[in-house]
């Protein structure tokens, strides 16, 4: 058996607002060319064959799955991962809101529903629920049952729209 | 992940001609399910040619009232077209039930139409599997075979087709136009995807060098009181165990159009004629509907695992019909 | 809220009972959090260890010359290089890293690879050529039990029988004479298995000065600390086990693994760091989740439903290796008791060894699948004796601070209140039809159940036996006021980190976020047995009490000086020490570590906890015994389309008797998280093998092996019920597991008040449903589930008097058995 001599293919394409360059073996994944050759290991790998959300980024604005995606096919495009969600040291309303609900548990998915969530928001500023669990439905958590999850999105939607508003009772402290 | 060369084609003449020029090449487009399979070494071409650029991501209205699909159009953007809810509510229910919001984001029409099967031996390369290694048996027909086809299945193989989205382009008499070396043709939906028989290493008549560059579906004004309806095991992230995608026109209590196709239950997207037949020109009630979902799986044949489909598949097809045929006369 | 003995001086809490945010919230809000996979260091080399296609069979050839060739491999190694076997529990050492001359389930290592990259690591493990001679299988409970040849193991009570346990607490014939109706059912719960998100991970680098450091996702570094000075022979003080924070765990990561003793071994080879993936396909291999337990309960109750006796058989499928399963097998017979008051009690338990993933603790570790035996028998013993399922459980309720017949010690016990509030919060009473289901109070195919439960707040003893504390915390103070807490508690998610912060926050006055929080390091932080029997809030919350106690004992003692103050007077609150009858006059808090570090040098304090005694003293009573017990119950409300057999869940009730929540937005997401759980076992999570070879896992991936969505996940509506337990720190009690065990027989109860069939077999999928009513409509019995349970040869029991009949705990002489 031989192998080639692996000629590293070279890319440039927009990540989290800047220009970025790199080189990677052609045959990588979007996952794998950010986490081994950017070292944002913000994107977590949760199956790395399209069936948890787990590395949910988006590309032109859009969620995909970066494990399903080549690395070569990012070219001229826009990336945005978790790492580019925060402003400097202000952090997305998102972010603070999951934070705030503890719809972070272990925190492996978080990236993934934060991505898929800020999409969500900027088409939709105030989905019911029932939307909000539609457009998770494809990414996969194992300890929160998605309920703070929820609880996060609408907060922060309701943020973002300008209104001041908090958490139920009931969902901090349960029913009386 | 095996090697390969990687090359872009921004034409369709200029993909062909990368295919035919290269050895075990392969067109890449959303990469949902190729770059699965290359990952699970299941997959393993030296070439991939990617065909993302090529101009082919609208979706058009044809003169008379059909519409053209290009290629590239990605699931999420077809479900979402305004025609599309419109006219063929099936096609864009089928393909939200399918996979998830960022497999559809990335996922295309032609892609979507040329996905394998989701056996549990195909993907086990320890297992024997006639579609993944010809010659070597079917490990699922004595195996745990829940998910496997109950009609048009050969002593070869008892795998599925997994899309939901070609269910609903059976049913709506989809036409695939495909471009070859110098040769463009159309194929019908229904002939495009192929019965197992003794060659399931074949999923479908395109051929090697052929190209799919848009799906048309032909002006069907009552599709616009059609359905689809997924039977599986979690609402997310789960393939049909059966699902049924129906169009009825129902004239004064009378049938008088009707297209029905069922998912998860063969090697293809399955066009219930047979149904059909009993159906077209009868009297609108759950006792033809019923008749007609017996006459249709009358072929049946279940194995250990999967028997249970039969009934599932007649009773899906009974409340889908019933459910049209309510709002259909409501309208 | 309660006043606890804690709160001195009378000042309101400050921290615990508030919705503080975690301490790494941040950090896991913005993809900061290192987890082991995200860790890389120069030179690093990538592991792959090659599994065995055979499920029982002998190594007879391994050939790695040309596996050894391939540019960039740097190491392989097989079971030679790692001879010494190790385990999780002291009797069950019977895992080799790598095998040695047999495999006994398909994944088990036969050979192991270190490599420049990943690819190259893949592609040599493809070149290593093994020969087999393959073994005949056990594949079952019914044959673990049968077949005595070939033994998977040369250890165990006899062929392929792990482990029996044979316990009877008091008269059973007087107990079964009393019932005014006996009633036995068998029913089975299929094995699940975690799924964390974050598939487990390994580095390690064995240094230039001859030390090795581990960084895993494991649960327990202190065990995965011992597993490596065991089989890598090297002194422990040269071993530094970091545990990452783990993607989830969920007990799937307790045991010590054989990828973690294989990259410390690659380092040692190569010198260089060696880091292991696992596949989401290889995390199924490792498995050690829930076992597959088949269950036969016998139960004789009096007319009103008061339990006379108990009878409890169960039969687990133990997988390939012991892991944790002698424990798991007592845990199947212990918690029986702790609800409803059981007289008298008769466990048996069968641990076989099958060519299948080794099974372990799964939360609720061994008590889920006897619990939804219980529940679900009780629903029926309801039914025959006409009584409401709320009624039954509340009038017969164990009594708080009492001793149960197998000699476990109650404490808070607030069961009772959490029935009553689901069943008002539920209005049960406008909905359950009762027992004659043709007057239905919600249509067919509506239906509502209910269940109840109960689990330990950490095991009452260690893995191996010692007379040590099961949790250390240390306090280090600075002079600038800074307070960094050390302990080896791992956070999996949990929250445990920042509950170690919000207790020594509360007791020192200051910030939760002033404090830097240390966890998990061999080499740093004082030993924690681990993030597992939901231990953690509990015994690190008791250690990290009494570590801050001491150090605002020395606070105290300074400042009252400073102040010319009577140190009882001290209160601390708001980053200041002050007198309470005179608030202006204090200092602040730093102010105050600067005293006392000007009167006693150096300000560290260390705190530690042991668990209390149990009033057990035969063989056996070392798993059950707990220093707390939680309590749930819970109420689901279901829709079951008799179409289709598909069970949704609309909604869950549940109450859980928390004791006091240190943070109730952390106890409300453990909650949800539970019954999240419960849900998909109750439903769709199966860890079941394929039929021809049923050896092969039916489902090694994501995709497969379904688990909720949101779009199956339902409405909960949580009670959470606060009474401080004397043993909890502030009064708290666990949250983490508790909550899950109600909710499999709460949807099995439902699904019967909806269509009027049994499901005895979890999970309850549509197929099951669809044979139970067609059997109905054919006017058979209406159920699905097992009809038998296998002949086993008992050994003789081991009989201990209750303490009714005046027992001592001790077992009874044979003599004076039959007297």
């Amino acid at each position: 058996m031989s192998r080639k001599p692996k000629q590293k293919a070279h890319i440039e394409f927009t990540l989290n607002g800047e220009t970025a360059e790199v080189a990677f073996a052609p045959h990588k994944t979007l996952l794998e060319v950010l986490r081994e050759d950017l070292n944002l290991t913000g994107t977590k790998h949760g199956c790395e064959l399209g069936e948890c959300g787990t590395c949910t980024v988006l590309v032109d604005r859009k969620p995909i799955l970066s494990c399903l995606m080549l690395g070569l096919d990012v070219e001229g495009r826009e990336v945005t991962t978790v790492e580019g969600m925060n402003e400097g040291a202000q952090l997305h309303p998102l972010q603070e809101t999951f934070a705030d609900t503890g719809a972070a548990q272990c925190g492996y998915c978080t990236p993934g529903f934060l991505l898929v969530a800020k999409e969500l928001l900027t088409k939709n500023p105030n989905p019911t629920r029932e939307e909000i669990k539609e457009a998770l439905s494809g990414n996969l958590c194992r300890c929160t049952g998605y309920i703070k999850i929820y609880e996060a999105v609408e907060l922060a939607a309701a943020k973002m729209r300008g209104e001041s508003v908090e958490l139920p009772k009931e969902s901090v402290y349960g029913y009386e | 992940m095996k090697n390969f060369a990687y090359a872009r084609a921004q034409d369709a003449d200029t993909a062909v001609q990368l295919i035919t020029q290269n050895q075990n090449a392969k067109f890449l487009s959303g990469g949902t399910n190729l770059v699965d399979l290359m990952r699970e070494n299941i997959e393993q071409p030296d070439h991939l040619i990617d065909v993302t650029g090529l101009p082919l991501a609208q979706v058009e209205e044809l003169p008379g009232g059909g519409v053209s699909i290009g290629a590239l159009v990605r699931n999420s953007h077809l479900a979402a077209n305004q025609i599309i809810r419109e006219r063929y509510p099936v096609l864009s229910q089928a393909i939200l039930m399918g996979a998830s919001a960022q497999i559809r984001n990335m996922a295309t029409t032609g892609g979507n139409l040329m996905q394998r099967t989701r056996c549990y031996y195909f993907y086990d390369t320890d297992a024997r599997c006639n579609k993944r290694e010809p010659g070597t048996g079917c490990d699922a027909l004595e195996g745990f075979n829940r998910i496997h086809a109950i009609l048009g299945a050969s002593d070869d193989c008892i795998a599925t087709h997994p899309s939901d989205m070609c269910v609903a382009l059976a049913a709506l008499d989809a036409t695939v136009h495909v471009t070859g070396t110098g040769v463009e043709r159309t194929i019908p939906i229904v002939e495009f995807h192929r019965l197992p028989e003794d060659t399931p290493q074949i999923d479908t008549n395109l051929q090697p060098d052929e190209l799919i560059t848009s799906v048309e579906l032909p002006a069907l004004p009552f599709a616009r009181n059609s359905m689809y309806r997924k039977v599986r095991d979690r609402a997310s992230y789960a393939f049909a165990l059966v699902s049924v995608a129906a169009a009825l026109e129902v004239e004064d209590g009378t049938i008088k159009n009707v297209r029905l196709a069922l998912g998860g239950v063969a090697h293809k997207p399955w066009r219930a004629t047979e149904a059909e037949k009993v159906l077209t020109g009868a009297k609108a009630d759950e006792e033809i509907f019923k008749r007609a979902a017996a006459e249709e799986l009358k072929a049946a044949r279940g194995y250990k695992h999967n028997s249970f489909k039969i009934e599932l598949a007649e009773r899906t097809i009974v409340s889908v019909l019933k459910t049209l045929a309510s709002e259909g006369g409501a309208r | 809220m309660s006043k606890n003995e804690k709160d001195k001086n009378e000042q309101p809490l400050k921290v615990v009972g508030k919705p503080f945010r975690k301490v790494d919230a941040r950090a896991k809000c913005t993809g900061q959090t290192k987890f082991a996979d995200d860790i890389a260091l120069p030179r690093m080399l990538y592991c792959k260890i090659l599994r065995s296609p055979e499920p029982h069979a002998l190594i007879k050839t391994i050939d790695v010359s040309r596996a050894l060739k391939l540019p960039g491999v740097h190491a392989i190694i097989t079971g030679r290089d790692l001879p010494i076997p190790y385990g999780i529990l002291p009797v069950s050492q019977d895992e080799h890293a790598i095998c040695i001359d047999k495999v006994r389930f398909i994944g088990d290592p036969v050979a192991a690879v270190a490599a420049v990259d990943e690819d190259t690591a893949f592609d040599a493990m493809n070149l290593i050529e093994v020969e087999y001679e393959k073994l005949q299988t056990v594949t079952s409970i019914e044959e673990g039990l049968m077949v005595d040849e070939p033994r998977i193991h040369d250890y165990g009570e006899r062929g392929n029988i792990h482990k029996l346990v044979s316990l009877e607490f008091g008269d059973m014939d007087e107990g079964f004479a009393e019932a005014d109706l006996i009633r036995e059912d068998i029913l089975f719960y299929e094995g699940n298995t975690h799924l964390p998100m974050e598939q487990h991970a390994a580095l390690a680098y064995f240094d230039t000065d001859n030390k090795l450091t581990l960084w895993s996702s494991t649960q327990t570094p202190h065990y995965v600390h011992r597993a490596l000075t065991k089989t890598l022979e090297i002194p422990a003080a040269h071993i530094r086990v970091i545990a990452t924070p783990n993607g989830g765990g969920f007990g799937g990561k307790s045991d010590p693994f054989n990828h973690e003793i294989i990259v410390s071994k690659l380092s040692m080879i190569t010198g260089r760091p060696v880091k292991a993936t696992l596949t989401r396909e290889e995390v199924f291999y490792c498995h050690r989740g829930r076992h597959p337990v088949l269950m036969k309960v016998r139960t004789g109750v009096k007319r009103d439903g008061a339990i006379t006796a108990m009878d409890f058989q169960s039969f687990l499928d133990g997988g390939a290796y012991g892991s944790y399963g002698v424990a798991s097998t007592f845990y199947t017979g212990a918690l029986q008791t702790v609800t409803y008051e059981v007289p008298r009690y008769k466990f048996r338990g069968a641990r076989v060894f099958t060519n299948k993933p080794p099974c372990g603790p799964k939360r609720g570790h061994g008590t889920p699948q006897p619990r939804y035996a219980l529940e679900v028998h009780l629903d029926k013993i309801a039914e025959e004796l006409k009584l409401d399922p709320a009624e039954i459980r509340l009038n017969h309720l164990v009594k708080p601070f009492s001793v149960t017949a197998n000699y476990l010690r109650i404490g808070s016990m607030g069961l009772g209140r959490c029935i009553e509030k689901v069943v008002e919060g539920s209005d049960w009473k406008d909905k359950f039809s009762g027992w004659d289901k043709e007057n239905r109070k919600l249509p067919f195919g509506k239906g509502v159940g209910l269940a109840c439960s109960s689990y330990i707040c950490g095991a009452g003893l260690p893995i191996y036996w010692n007379n040590m504390p099961h949790s250390g915390v240390q306090l280090r103070l600075d002079r600038q006021g800074g307070v960094c807490v050390q302990c080896g508690s791992i956070d999996i998610g949990q929250g445990s980190d920042s509950v170690l912060a919000y207790i020594v926050a509360e007791v020192l006055g200051i910030d939760p976020f002033d404090i830097r929080v240390l966890t998990a390091d061999t080499d740093l932080t004082p030993v924690d047995l681990g993030s597992y029997s939901s231990r953690v809030t509990l015994m690190t919350g008791n250690a990290a009490l009494q570590a801050a106690e001491r150090a605002r004992e020395l606070l105290t003692i300074a400042v009252a000086e400073k102040l010319s103050v009577p140190a009882e007077n001290l209160s601390f609150a708001e980053r200041r020490v002050f007198d309470v009858e005179n608030p202006e006059v204090g200092l602040s808090f730093a102010e105050a570590v600067v005293l006392a570090e000007s009167k006693f040098g150096t300000i560290g304090t260390v705190g530690s906890y042991t668990p209390p005694r149990s009033p057990g003293h035969f063989k056996g009573a070392g798993v059950g015994p707990s220093p707390a017990y939680s309590y749930s119950a819970a109420v689901a409300e279901v829709d079951v389309d008799p179409m289709t057999g598909i069970v949704t869940v609309e909604r869950v009730w549940i109450a859980h008797d928390i004791g006091r929540s240190i943070n109730p937005m952390l106890v409300m997401g453990q909650v949800e998280g539970s019954v999240y759980m419960g849900l998909g076992e109750a439903l769709m999570e199966e860890m079941a093998y394929r039929a021809n070879r049923n050896v092969v896992h039916k489902f090694p991936s994501l995709l497969e092996y379904k688990s909720p969505t949101t779009l199956e996940m339902c409405d909960v509506k949580t009670y959470l019920i606060e009474d401080a337990d004397p043993n909890g720190p502030f009064g708290a009690k666990e949250v983490g597991q508790g909550p899950l065990l109600p909710v499999p027989p709460t949807v099995a109860n439902a699904v019967y008040d909806a269509v009027g069939v049994r499901i005895d077999e979890v999970p309850i999928t549509p197929e099951k449903v669809l044979y139970a009513l067609r059997e109905k409509s054919k006017g058979r019995e209406g159920r699905f589930g097992p009809k038998s349970i296998p002949e086993v040869d008992w050994p003789q029991p081991l009989k201990v008097l209750t303490p009714e009949e005046g027992g001592d705990g001790r077992e009874m002489p044979h003599v004076a058995v039959h007297s």
